[in-house]
């Protein structure tokens, strides 16, 4: 990771005109970034245009970037935002194939993770999109609560109340499938 | 089995999150020494708690910078003209330029000039009652102006067509 310091000495870098400089920032940030796309998307490929897009896009507005705030928050906002209009997009074309190929899929990557990784995304599945978002982006690494409020476009609190609901659904959740579980074995 | 309200809810998730302290933590430490409810449900929250917490970060390929820096490449480039364009471009700006000097040196604009009496212009005659002054004109400065005006144009365009785009491929090539 890069200090502050350095990090708004490469802004500076960028800002007058030494492009290459933004690459250490991408380097820097692109597991966040593409996590955080790749939480909304829930398809690699899509999550690294859509990361790579917003990286873009973050270059082209970093004049207009306050200093006040911390750039990774910053950055990470763009990042969403151009996920979400991503899924926008994509929805209605990928609803069909969707249905048709996320069987397969699922059942691929349910093969490669653990059963409590397994049950946790069966569970998630029962969460509304919001709250499901809010909880998956709280628990990347190091995110707080205001990280993750300012990066959605919400109060602290109402995010704090989404994050307990989501958990709360999840754990009654979670108790269920393995209950279920429990019986077919 | 006993109910949990969603106050007790609530404090278990803040406990958790390490954010309770003070009289609540006491008051839940207090209620979950007396509930086997209350310890059940935070057991589960924090199996719950803890799986979440182990995801780890997702890399993207190896070539994600690069790919980056790439089309950051082609944003900027098609920002500006073709360089095919701007060189034409270019070369029509120096062209007029050249036409003018080789003009003004030729003397085509001494003999343009004189005053242009400003009571002539009938519709400021209309509503201008008063005496108006006489404006002196000077077509070979006017030409002149003409001249360092496209020599800055010409500047304009080699820099926005020619020379960033070559800089910025350059500096775009190391990460290719």
């Amino acid at each position: 990771m890069i200090s502050l310091q350095e990090e708004n000495d490469l802004i500076d870098q960028i800002l007058g005109g030494k492009q290459e400089a933004y690459a250490r920032l991408v380097d820097n940030y692109k597991s966040y970034a593409y996590t955080i796309a790749l939480k909304i998307l829930n398809n690699r490929p899509e999550a690294e245009e859509a990361a790579q897009d917003g990286f873009i896009k973050a270059y082209q507005y970093l004049k207009s970037f306050n200093r006040k705030a911390r750039f990774s928050t910053w950055l990470y906002r763009i990042i969403f935002n151009t996920a979400i209009s991503y899924k926008r997009k994509n929805r209605v074309q990928m609803e069909s194939i969707e249905h048709n190929d996320r069987g397969e899929e699922s059942r691929e990557s349910d093969l490669e993770r653990s059963d409590k990784e397994v049950f946790i995304a069966r569970a998630m599945e029962h969460l509304n999109e919001a709250d499901r978002l809010a909880i998956q982006l709280y628990y990347i690494k190091e995110f707080s609560l205001d990280e993750v409020a300012e990066m959605m476009g919400q109060r602290v609190n109402t995010l704090k109340v989404r994050v307990h609901r989501a958990r709360q659904r999840l754990a009654d959740e979670l108790t269920k499938i393995l209950k279920e579980e429990a019986l077919t074995l | 089995m006993e109910k949990i309200t969603t106050f007790q809810e609530d404090s278990l998730q803040d406990f958790l999150d390490g954010k309770l302290e003070g009289p609540a933590l006491q008051q839940l430490k207090h209620e979950l020494a007396s509930s086997p409810a209350l310890q059940h449900r935070l057991e589960e929250l924090r199996r719950l708690h803890q799986s979440l917490s182990k995801q780890s970060l997702q890399s993207p390929s190896s070539g994600f910078v690069a790919q980056v820096m790439k089309n950051l490449g082609q944003v900027s480039r098609s920002a500006y003209p073709s360089p095919r364009n701007g060189i034409m471009l270019l070369l029509g700006v120096m062209v007029a330029t050249g036409m003018l000097v080789i003009m003004i040196s030729a003397g085509v604009f001494d003999q343009i000039g004189g005053l242009i009496s400003l009571e002539q212009l009938s519709p400021v005659k209309k509503y201008i009652q008063p005496s108006l002054p006489s404006l002196p004109i000077n077509g070979k400065l006017i030409i002149q102006l003409l001249v360092g005006i496209n020599l800055i144009l010409a500047f304009i365009v080699l820099d926005r067509t020619v020379l960033r785009p070559f800089f910025q491929r350059r500096a775009g090539n190391q990460w290719t």
